[in-house]
């Protein structure tokens, strides 16, 4: 399954547009994590533990949205977007969107 | 020919777990609460551990006050109290002159200050045999030298009693107008003196505090639902804990009593009373913070019979004291027992 | 007493969230099966450049938004949820209804125009607090893209 957020893939030519899929996620992580980030907001520096928890959520995110693509019959997905939004404190949702269409070689 | 662009209908579940939301909540609730249940019980045996270590002078010294003046709870000083004859200044007959209204007023103003000071010396002489009856039961009870107590009466109707840091003990006029012997008075004394004793006051407030900040410190930022389930759960934890104190104190105040009348009799009146107007607290038991006072009676009695079997010294009750009677006779004037509030039992 | 009094109030919202809440989620997401069904025919994609066919059409923008709201059961599940970590699922039911309800309203608005389709479609998504700031008390979703609608000509 071919992922990726250019509108026009080299090489390849689209035989049918399947309409729009998403995928999305909300994640906390666990309260230990929180203490250590609030200690951190204190001192500085990265907050490694949060940017795993949006990293799994991104990949989380994109792979319901392959899934649903492919539940549609599609063998790929261009034009890819990212939406992040805040929820509550230490919880994130991450949206990812994107036209699933059926590619084949020109 | 087949449409270029479609819409074909995309599978649920995917976005959405289709899982049962009170699944979820089930077990994540349970597991929440069985750690908070875990975490509150070592935090109390943590306290308990620890409260001996914390020396009773920083209690008293807390809680030190240069006479009553300074004092935050209000004392014999207050001058809340109603004069029992109303003054008659009020209402004057058409015909009065303003100098004889004025002669009224004085005389009326002279009898209030007058009735106020008999009732503070009243106070005062209850007050001083109170302090002394827990001097006395203090020997009895075998409290270590550096711990000292001091009695306070409070000017409230309803009956209750209890104990605080540094050894401060408060008793309502309420209480005194409820008990007809020294021995249910003792046995109330006793039990916050056996408080005091085991630092069960400097016990339940570091436990509260510590508890208290956990709680804020990991739920603070998703709000007051949150709180309230942990609040909750630690709350039910720390009130089983509250109950054994209470236990613990009703044995030791039960051993001081004997030591010092050599019977029990008459210890359980206050308990029956209270029994008798309110009832059995039966399942809500669990909620309170003492134990059900059928349960406590019951313990008492129970006592009484052991040592009846034993020995055959007098069991005569032992009346209150001079000052407290007086004190009592003239509260039970102006207080209806119906008064008597039903909620706050804090003895 | 009052322990047993608040346990009963938190237990009492807990159950009227989970009774009313789930009522209405199920009734949203039945409203939502039966008009995405009826609104088929417009596709939504989100690509800039639209195909061929495309070129002599007429184009204006179309937008859906929609505000959800939480009820006290899916806020406290989330809060324990976050001190255990993990995926928050009462949220995400929350938010894929809100965004189906939002495509649906702005294909609403691009049929009511007479469009066939709707390019470069974009999401917004923010929340309304709830509870003094803290937590979460709404969210609210907006979808808007290009709808192009065949020329008379």
């Amino acid at each position: 399954m071919l992922v990726s957020n250019i509108e026009v893939v080299p090489g390849k030519r689209i035989t049918q547009h399947l309409g729009l899929v998403q995928g999305s996620t909300v994640r906390a992580k666990h309260a230990g994590k929180d203490i250590m980030a609030g200690f951190k907001n204190i001192f500085g520096g990265e907050l490694t533990s949060y940017t795993d928890l949006l990293q799994e959520s991104r990949d989380e995110a994109v792979q319901r949205m392959t899934e649903q693509a492919q539940a549609i019959g599609a063998n790929a997905v261009i034009n890819v977007r990212f939406a992040t939004s805040a929820i509550a404190a230490g919880a994130s949702e991450i949206l990812a969107y994107g036209t699933a269409v059926l590619l084949e070689d020109k | 020919m087949i449409r270029l662009m479609q819409n074909p209908r995309i599978p649920e579940g995917i976005n959405a777990s289709e899982e049962h939301p009170l699944k979820e909540f089930a077990l994540l609730f349970v597991g929440v609460a069985l750690s908070l249940v875990l975490l509150v019980v070592m935090l109390s045996v943590t306290a308990q551990q620890l409260a001996p270590y914390i020396p009773f002078r920083w209690e008293q010294q807390l809680t030190q006050f240069d006479g009553l003046k300074d004092a935050p709870w209000e004392d014999l000083s207050t001058d809340r109290d109603e004069p029992i004859a109303e003054p008659a200044g009020g209402v004057t007959a058409a015909g009065s002159t303003a100098a004889d209204s004025t002669a009224a007023d004085s005389t009326t103003a002279d009898a209030k200050r007058a009735t106020q000071a008999a009732e503070q010396t009243l106070k005062q002489q209850a007050q001083t045999s109170l302090q002394a009856l827990v001097t006395s039961l203090a020997v009895s009870m075998a409290i270590p030298s550096e711990m000292s107590f001091q009695v306070h009466l409070l000017d409230d109707p309803a009956p209750n009693a209890f104990a605080t840091l540094g050894g401060h003990i408060f008793v309502t006029q309420g209480l005194l107008a409820a008990v007809s012997s020294e021995n249910a008075l003792a046995m109330v004394l006793a039990h916050e003196m056996a408080h005091v004793k085991f630092r069960h006051p400097i016990q339940a407030m570091s436990r509260g505090a510590l508890l208290q900040l956990i709680i804020t410190m990991v739920g603070g930022g998703q709000g007051v639902a949150l709180n309230g389930v942990l609040g909750q759960t630690g709350l039910l934890t720390l009130l089983s804990f509250n109950r054994d104190m209470e236990r613990e104190s009703d044995a030791a105040a039960m051993a001081g009593l004997t030591q010092h009348y050599g019977h029990l009799v008459g210890a359980e009146e206050f308990f029956s009373e209270v029994l008798a107007r309110h009832g059995d607290a039966g399942w809500r038991a669990a909620f309170e913070t003492h134990p059900a006072t059928q349960e406590r009676v019951d313990a008492i009695t129970a006592r009484i019979k052991l040592m009846q079997t034993n020995e055959e010294t007098s069991q005569q009750l032992t009346p209150l004291d001079a000052g407290l009677l007086v004190l009592k006779a003239k509260s039970e004037q102006g207080i209806s027992l119906k008064h008597m509030s039903r909620n706050r039992r804090n003895f | 007493m009052e322990a047993l009094i608040q346990l009963g109030i938190f237990t009492f919202l807990l159950l009227a969230g989970f009774v009313f809440g789930r009522r209405a989620e199920k009734k949203h997401y039945r409203s939502i099966f039966e008009r995405e069904d009826r609104f088929r025919h417009i596709v939504v994609t989100n690509e800039k450049v639209p195909s061929p066919e495309f070129i002599q059409h007429d184009f204006t923008m179309v937008a859906g938004n929609v505000v959800i709201s939480v009820d006290y059961f899916k806020v406290v599940s989330a809060g324990l949820r976050s001190l255990v970590g993990g995926r928050i699922s009462a949220y995400e039911s929350l938010l894929d209804r809100a965004r189906r309800e939002a495509l649906l309203r702005m294909q609403e608005q691009a049929h009511a125009r007479g469009a066939q389709t709707v390019i470069n479609t974009k999401f917004e998504t923010s929340r309304v607090s709830g509870n003094a700031g803290q937590g979460i008390g709404s969210m609210e979703v907006l979808a808007y893209g290009t709808a192009l609608i065949p020329s008379r000509a």
